[in-house]
């Protein structure tokens, strides 16, 4: 299999240093549109999407492999190796940072620099720890996400219906960014919602900036508090932003932030 | 109301968009780019039952419930980002007493003139009845995924039922063949003892036959088709052995060979053994005594034949209808023919070669007659 088409790579800027985007649950490579052409000059960009997501080859799906975040941390560091790359600054949006951190665990080499963008080790308040949700809320949210399968689906059903004969099904389509199958949505949210990634944060040492937005419900900043005091090399900046894709609706003090630490 | 008539504007009901937009069977609300509620309008905070106060200021995720609220942030908040809008996505409200109601959002961005982003909007239609149909269509879908899993289960079973009856019945039964053919070689026996022994071999043998049909049969209805292990291999040699394995079990029989096969042909050699064998059985116990059974076997351009024929009382027109399918047995013949799965097996081998197997029947002879497509790869 070509790793490089399964997760939809793509390459641009004119940089050397490697500098790669792995965007979070629910969208795809395209919620960095706002962010890349900051560095293309000075950067190797490379932009890939979760299988699953965007323009993933939706047959590479493996239940098995990517029911837990260490099948996407798999795909990463498979992208990583068939480019050749290393010293790669990795930006992972919300789970992708986290995924980020599995790697830094497992290739210890493969990167230089973490930035972590709305990151949550843990959604689910456990003890003194806040995650943001309760146990009951994320049930909830699960079992929403079978009953109101539909729902989540809406927009991206046409892409599960891959139907040659029926190619118009997909051309309905009205959302060209963010398309996620529905099925493979509801494995992530899972993979997502429910991993406690508490335990790897100690023994990373890869340097990491934490960028956590001032009121954003998936990721609170008392989150990116917790995971600031647990890694050893980090640094956390406060956006004033709402929402959970700083990214997105903050770019440009996102890029600031980026820019200072690096 | 009495009204002052210089200050009175009289509202025109019919053009007054704001009335329409308070007032319609559909919810608005507007928010700040960052989510803040700016105004929501009546029929919304009716499904609601909040009142205005109590939701301006607050943010279009807190009207919510918690997958919805999600979807938002992840998905639906980033498609107002990078294209402006959203359509036709199904969420769920919570209100006021915790209660969840469905509905179709959509939603856009309004702009500035240089293009910053004023407002979000966001247009809310009740769905309740489209979320009941929604729920059927999941539930009949469960039931048939359902009802899947248990006909796997079943199909599963069957497989090892198969599986079992194959091994458990071949291994004692290879026990008493191996036992006849050594009290065979014993010196000590009287005629009458290797009569019986001899007997006893041949309903062996018999049976091994029944239970390879019993399972093949099973294969074929209750499986999914027999499967074929093609090799490239010479032909001629495998129909001898089997020719000459029956001559042995019909001793007192004439059998005649024509084989003008010298080629390597593709095709499972064990299948088309048992094919032979039991087109020959067939014909060794239903065609006259008196008369030989003869066996054929020739290429063709294009294609493989081989036939068995005998001499004997044709088969009647009715039955030779229905002579391939399974449990077919001529109910005038005692019945030593067993199951009448033979043929039945035979006709499934040649399908899954890719070929046919015919069978004519007149006074002069009846003939069964197999024909595959070759592709000649090589020749001796």
């Amino acid at each position: 299999m070509n790793v490089l088409s399964r997760n939809n790579v793509v390459i641009r800027g004119d940089g050397t240093s490697p500098m790669m985007f792995a965007h979070g649950f629910g969208c795809d490579q395209n919620m960095w549109r706002f962010i890349t052409p900051a560095f293309e000059e000075t950067h190797q960009i490379i932009l890939f999407d979760h299988v699953g997501a965007g323009k993933s080859d939706l047959s590479a799906y493996n239940p098995e492999k990517y029911k837990e975040l260490d099948g996407y941390a798999q795909d990463i560091i498979e992208i990583a190796n068939e480019l050749q790359l290393e010293n790669i600054i990795f930006v992972g949006h919300s789970v992708s940072a986290m995924m980020g951190i599995l790697v830094a665990e497992q290739a210890p080499d493969l990167f230089k620099t973490l930035i972590l963008v709305a990151p949550s080790p843990s959604y689910i308040n456990d003890g003194d720890y806040i995650g943001g949700f309760s146990k009951n809320e994320i049930d909830e949210l699960l079992a929403s996400l079978d009953a109101n399968h539909m729902g989540w689906s809406m927009t991206m059903a046409p892409l599960i219906m891959a139907n040659p004969e029926r190619a118009e099904l997909g051309e309905e389509l009205t959302n060209s960014f963010c398309r996620t199958d529905p099925t493979i949505a509801k494995q992530f949210a899972r993979a997502t919602f429910l991993t406690d990634s508490r335990s790897i944060l100690d023994s990373c040492t890869t340097p990491a900036l934490i960028l956590q937005c001032s009121n954003d419900i998936i990721a609170p900043v008392e989150v990116g508090e917790y995971i600031n005091k647990h890694m050893v090399n980090s640094k956390l900046v406060i956006l004033d932003a709402s929402g959970h894709c700083p990214h997105l609706s903050a770019p440009e003090d996102t890029i600031s932030a980026i820019q200072a630490y690096l | 109301m009495l009204q002052d008539s210089k200050n009175t504007k009289k509202i025109d009901f019919e053009n007054d968009l704001e009335d329409f937009l308070e007032h319609s069977l559909s919810g608005y609300v507007s928010a700040h780019p960052g989510g803040e509620i700016i105004r929501i309008n009546s029929k919304l905070l009716e499904w609601l039952n909040y009142t205005n106060e109590e939701l301006i200021g607050k943010r279009i995720t807190n009207l919510l419930a918690i997958g919805s609220r999600m979807f938002y942030e992840t998905h639906l908040s980033p498609l107002l980002k990078l294209q402006g809008f959203f359509e036709e996505v199904s969420a769920e409200l919570v209100l006021k007493d915790g209660s969840k109601l469905q509905v179709l959002l959509n939603g856009y961005v309004r702009n500035d003139e240089d293009n910053k982003p004023l407002f979000i909007r966001l247009n809310i239609y009740r769905a309740t009845e489209r979320k009941i149909y929604e729920d059927n269509l999941r539930l009949a879908i469960t039931d048939a995924e359902k009802t899947l899993m248990a006909e796997r289960e079943l199909a599963t079973l069957r497989e090892q039922f198969i599986a079992v009856l194959g091994h458990d019945l071949r291994n004692p039964l290879g026990a008493i063949k191996s036992g006849t053919s050594l009290l065979t070689r014993s010196v000590t026996l009287s005629d009458r003892d290797k009569s019986i022994v001899g007997m006893i071999k041949n309903s062996s043998l018999r049976m091994e036959e029944l239970i390879t049909n019993v399972m093949d049969f099973a294969r074929v209805r209750l499986g999914g088709g027999l499967a074929l292990d093609l090799k490239d291999r010479l032909i001629e040699p495998i129909l001898l052995h089997v020719t000459e394995e029956l001559q042995i079990t019909f001793p007192d029989r004439i059998i005649t060979v024509d084989f003008q096969v010298k080629n390597i042909i593709n095709c499972d050699a064990d299948r088309i053994s048992q094919l032979l064998s039991n087109l020959l059985a067939n014909a060794l116990t239903h065609g006259s005594t008196h008369e030989p059974v003869n066996v054929t076997a020739r290429i063709e351009v294009n294609y493989f034949e081989l036939a068995v024929s005998n001499g004997g009382k044709p088969i009647p027109e009715d039955v030779l209808e229905t002579l391939f399918e399974p449990f077919t047995r001529e109910a005038s013949t005692p019945s030593q023919q067993g199951l009448g799965l033979g043929l039945y097996i035979a006709f499934q081998i040649a399908q899954a070669h890719g070929g046919s197997l015919t069978a004519t029947s007149n006074t002069t002879e009846t003939c069964f007659t197999f024909r595959m497509p070759v592709r000649i790869t090589g020749e001796q």
